[in-house]
């Protein structure tokens, strides 16, 4: 089974690379976030920040009571694996398994679900997955891998917009001083791109901008279109308008064939090293290993 | 999820018991059909148009109806995209299928493809241009 790397919120991910994020939370204190495969909801990873060690065994413990006392006809035991408490509970209509497990150095609890079987599908191997869900390495911080993009954001930037259409993946993340920095992955080219990705970013803008700067540059078969640019805008809640800089990275990958972009809308009077910096969003495994080393 | 009343402490984290929420399957395995009413229109500009005859809203009497100028055609015109979901509405090829050429044809993955399919297939239904038959009804039939 070929496993694909996921990293949302600090939480690294090994899991069958035919399932997709379905549903995810941006918060980063408590939120979970779900994968399918083609039929039904495979698994559901629920984290929350706790400062202490949680009693993972009365919480067990109290939980299988409660199933017992509700639905006595299934079965429910212990299944802990891997350093995760966890619990299976089988029923006529199907099982679910849910495994938990602190994680002292990120001062983190995760919890992971198997959701209840009811359509028929490939058998789940759960124990063989756990050990490869947990916190991110240090190293990784502020990196996020999902829906076909491999970006890294400062630890100043906060996940404040996340949308997901068919053929439209678009994280936007605010940093401080209104800093905005988005990235996103588009599809179905044939069917909007008219011209190349460089002119399309100064449309996509959708301000007035002044003092562009283009430029193209080659790396490793990918074509980048850069944009540099002066605008104005009136920040919410302040009366007079103030200058801001736009700057912003657009490529069509020529494996995945979606164009990527890297934006950052950041206000002129802060220095300005709010560049899209290299490395930052990597569309395919051959960018990400050759940038990296940039 | 977990339950926390109001701080992280770890002595009110209870498990919970919901699970999350089931499938789609029933719909990838539904059939759609074109409805045979269906008018097909000269294609223009790149567009084609279907033009399906409705029923007289219940309101539209006279002599409402003498002054109220009400279509009894309700016309929709398909992009190159739709026209490949519509074409591909025969009865005989699954939702799953036609999700899954679309995702070839689109280079899209499954589910980006299902919810594109989805949504157009669900207009095309509330149009009165496509029906879906789901496995139970074409047992029956």
């Amino acid at each position: 089974m070929e496993l694909q790397e996921t990293i949302w919120r600090g939480i690294q991910l090994h899991l069958p690379a035919s399932w997709e994020l379905l549903l995810f939370s941006k918060q980063e204190m408590k939120g979970s976030i779900t994968f399918a495969d083609r039929y039904r909801y495979r698994l559901q990873v629920s984290w929350q920040k706790m400062n202490a060690e949680p009693y993972l065994k009365r919480m067990v413990d109290d939980y299988i009571q409660s199933v017992r006392s509700e639905k006595p006809e299934g079965l429910v035991r212990r299944s802990d694996s891997h350093d995760w408490r966890g619990v299976r509970h089988e029923a006529v209509s199907g099982s679910v398994s849910r495994h938990l497990r602190y994680f002292r150095s990120a001062e983190l609890l995760l919890e992971v679900v198997e959701p209840l079987a009811e359509a028929p599908c490939e058998p789940l191997a759960l124990e063989s997955l756990l050990p490869g869900i947990s916190p991110c390495a240090p190293a990784d911080a502020g990196r996020w891998k999902a829906f076909g993009m491999d970006l890294r954001v400062g630890p100043d930037r906060e996940l404040s917009r996340c949308e997901v259409h068919p053929g439209l993946a678009r994280m936007e993340f605010t940093g401080d001083h209104g800093i905005i920095e988005s990235f996103s992955r588009r599809g179905m080219l044939s069917t909007w791109l008219k011209g190349s990705p460089g002119e399309w970013l100064e449309l996509s803008a959708g301000l007035t901008l002044k003092d562009c700067r283009k430029d193209v540059s080659s790396l490793y078969g990918h074509e980048i279109h850069s944009l540099r640019a002066d605008y104005v805008k009136k920040p919410s809640g302040e009366w007079r308008s103030r200058p801001h800089r736009y700057a912003a990275n657009a490529w069509i990958c020529p494996k995945d064939g979606r164009l990527f972009q890297h934006e950052i809308h950041a206000p002129k009077r802060k220095r300005m090293a709010e560049e899209p910096a290299q490395g930052s969003l990597s569309c395919c495994h051959q960018i990400s290993n050759t940038l990296s080393h940039v | 999820m977990f339950k926390s009343k109001k701080s992280n402490s770890p002595k009110q984290a209870r498990l919970p018991k919901k699970v999350v929420p089931q499938g789609w399957l029933g719909f990838l395995q539904a059939l759609p059909m074109q409805n045979v009413a269906v008018e097909t229109g000269q294609e223009k500009e790149g567009l084609l148009p279907l033009t399906v005859k409705v029923d007289r809203p219940r309101w539209l009497v006279p002599p409402l109806s003498w002054v109220l100028p009400v279509s009894r055609r309700r016309t929709l015109k398909l992009d190159p995209i739709g026209r490949g979901i519509w074409s591909a509405c025969d009865g005989k090829i699954r939702v799953e299928q036609i999700v899954e050429d679309f995702a070839k044809r689109q280079a899209l993955s499954f589910h980006e493809a299902r919810i594109a399919v989805t949504q157009y297939l669900e207009v095309l239904v509330q149009r009165g241009l496509v029906v879906l038959i789901f496995e139970e009804e074409a047992k029956r039939s």
